[in-house]
């Protein structure tokens, strides 16, 4: 296999890698503190430079590297979640008020009411879902770079923005149909 | 851009909007530096092993349905009228009869089951048919229900021959040849009819337990190789309700991308090969035989009028590359979602004589690489079987459409056909050929890449 032997020449994929990391970090780290709690967090955003300090001849120059990054920051989650066996609950922790997961990052993020509808809505879409939507409105990717991160074609993830977009606002009616029947005494 | 209005709230509710807000000094370059010390094995393998890749495509969540199919001995006629009346004969997607859904009914006015459903592939109806709800690890907005499966084949079309049924007392359900072996999730699912008139009853993959209300369960049959049930003497009606205990079959990659010694098979070691993380190979225990009676999973024609040689070549061309079972069924996945093929509802339904042949091979012929689930899930189960694969069509439904927590409503636009061929790591697993132009189905090759994290397309081309 063509990975047996370290990559590149050591000294200039160290070189490389500092400067990757001293451009990308913070997109790294705010793109897994969005998805994960913050211990979990950290620990997704430096297996991240790991992996980009192994696989560093892979990794395409400029603007595309974010988007490579990015790609693997979602494995890396994913692999730290299905560790605790249920990915989609990184999502609803995400989603819920009461869970540490986003309370706990740094920035003590004071949710407004209409911030939390938004997510709990998003917390009932497939996760494939959520994923365009949150890398499209929150690392705002184009067409092109989420078909990158997620290793699609540019039409096949233009298609699955299109129809998370859908369900999302479906789930958003519901919910506010679901308000507005609680408010007025309900059903 | 549409549905601009939930992009923005989206954005507005980004947890941490400016990444300068961070405080740069709780993640330093030190941090990655102490982990590197530790690591020097090969990239692929170390990091699989640490992070035991590819359990099941569990989030994910398709079917993977097992199989369906037909109550044996007293077939039924449901005439236009509603009334029921007996019929003998086999059981058969026989594309000649006209059938067409009125205001009353929806599915099978006669008792073939593929003529009902054979409207629905090119139907742009939104007539519901049923509705599921599901309590369980996985999204209802992702499932698949399944109806009944074909096993046969006959050089015209595929068909269900009247195999074994028992009542809800006869157990196991599924005959341990046919029994699914790998993980699974236990989901309960609540179905309630709303305009489908068939005997088969829409369930995903294979039902371990029954529950209604409504005193059916005398009248339910179960199919002993796939688990599906149906109605014996009767169809289903609006407003009828049960519910399923079922196992939704994972797929475990770690096994998939392996062979029996546990070795990566060739497209998966090319992917390692390229720097992809793939999946810790594991071996299984030992790989499953096929199920007996080989004539109903991978029979076709002695003749040639389905030009078998040609077909045959066509299968080996288009999997060259591939190693396993599971690689070459990927490779014909992938290869039906190429720009090779179109999808389209306005072409004569059905695949008859020569029909598969003229569809895949003929560039001149009208039909060429063009149709609907129908055509391509019989198109995909023929190649299959050219290359010794067992192969069977299953009808059902496409996921639905989420109304509620957990609830999806399935239309009579979803209903669908794919494939499941004979894997010997699991039994029987779903694939799906179809490119449908509505974007609410989801390959196997796609989910497994999803799972993977790489684009696995580029692998899955000769």
């Amino acid at each position: 296999m063509g990975t047996m032997e370290e990559p590149g020449d050591h000294a200039h994929s160290d070189l490389r890698l500092r400067r990757l990391f001293e451009t990308h970090r913070l997109a790294v780290l705010a793109y897994c503190m969005r998805r994960a709690a913050r211990w979990d967090a950290h620990d997704a955003a430096a297996e991240v430079f790991v992996v980009a300090w192994r696989r560093i001849d892979d990794i395409p120059d400029g603007d595309a590297a974010l988007p490579w990054l990015y790609g693997v920051a979602r494995r890396v989650l994913a692999n730290i979640h299905r560790s605790e066996r249920r990915r989609h609950r990184l999502y609803n922790r995400l989603a819920s008020k009461t869970d540490a997961g986003v309370e706990q990052t740094e920035l003590q993020v004071v949710r407004r009411a209409e911030d939390q509808r938004v997510l709990d809505a998003a917390s009932q879409l497939p996760e494939a879902d959520r994923e365009v939507l949150f890398l499209s409105a929150w690392e705002g990717l184009s067409h092109r770079e989420v078909a990158e991160v997620l290793g699609m074609s540019e039409t096949a993830s233009r298609k699955r923005l299109e129809r998370a977009r859908r369900r999302l606002e479906k789930e958003l009616n519901r919910t506010v149909q679901g308000a507005r029947a609680a408010e007025s005494g309900g059903l | 851009m549409r549905n601009s209005n939930s992009h923005e709230l989206l954005a507005q509710a980004n947890p941490i909007p400016d990444v300068n807000q961070l405080d740069t000094e709780a993640f330093s370059i030190d941090d990655v530096m102490d982990r590197l010390e530790e690591a020097v094995t090969p990239v692929g393998r170390r990091w699989a092993m640490r992070h035991g890749w590819g359990r099941a495509l569990a989030a994910v969540g398709t079917t993977f349905a097992l199989v369906i199919a037909i109550g044996a001995a007293a077939t039924l006629v449901l005439r236009a009228d509603g009334s029921i009346s007996g019929s003998g004969g086999t059981v058969c997607l026989d594309s000649q009869t006209e059938t067409r859904i009125g205001s009353d009914f929806y599915g099978s006015p006669s008792y073939n089951p593929f003529i009902g459903i054979q409207q629905s592939l090119v139907s742009n109806s939104d007539e519901p048919v049923f509705s599921a709800h599901v309590t369980g690890d996985l999204p209802a907005a992702d499932m698949y229900f399944r109806l009944l499966t074909l096993e046969t084949y006959d050089g015209n079309q595929f068909y269900a021959s009247p195999p074994a049924t028992g009542s809800l007392d006869d157990r196991p359900w599924v005959d341990p040849c046919h029994q699914w072996n790998g993980p699974a999730i236990p989901v309960t699912i609540d179905v309630e009819i709303d305009r489908l008139r068939m005997s088969w009853l829409p369930a995903p993959a294979t039902p371990t337990i029954w529950r209604s209300t409504q005193e059916l369960g005398d009248r339910v049959r179960v199919r002993h190789v796939d688990g599906a049930l149906s109605l014996d003497g009767a169809v289903s009606y609006s407003g009828m309700q049960y519910s399923l205990d079922v196992e939704i079959p994972q797929v475990d990659l770690n096994t998939l991308v392996a062979d029996a010694d546990g070795v990566l098979t060739a497209t998966f070691a090319t992917a390692a090969a390229n720097g992809e993380i793939v999946p810790n190979p594991q071996p299984v225990e030992s790989f499953r035989a096929a199920p007996p009676d080989p004539e109903r999973h991978v029979g076709l024609p002695a003749d040639d009028s389905l030009r078998t040689g040609d077909l045959r070549s066509l299968a080996g061309a288009v999997t060259a590359g591939a190693e396993s079972v599971f690689e070459r069924g990927l490779y014909l996945e992938a290869w039906f979602h190429s720009n090779a093929f179109r999808y389209s509802v306005d072409v004569e339904p059905g695949l008859e004589g020569n029909g598969v042949a003229a569809w895949l091979l003929d560039s001149e012929s009208p039909i060429y690489r063009t149709g609907n689930a129908e055509h391509y899930a019989t198109a995909m189960a023929v190649l299959a079987r050219t290359l010794d694969i067992p192969s069977r069509v299953v009808l059902g439904f496409a996921p639905g459409e989420p109304t509620d927590g957990g609830t999806v409503v399935l239309r009579d636009r979803d209903a669908h056909a794919w494939v499941e061929l004979w894997v010997p790591q699991h039994g029987w697993v779903a694939f799906d050929p179809t490119p449908r132009a509505d974007g609410d189905t989801t390959p196997t090759f796609e989910l497994v890449a999803e799972q993977l994290g790489f684009d696995l397309v580029p692998y899955l081309v000769p």
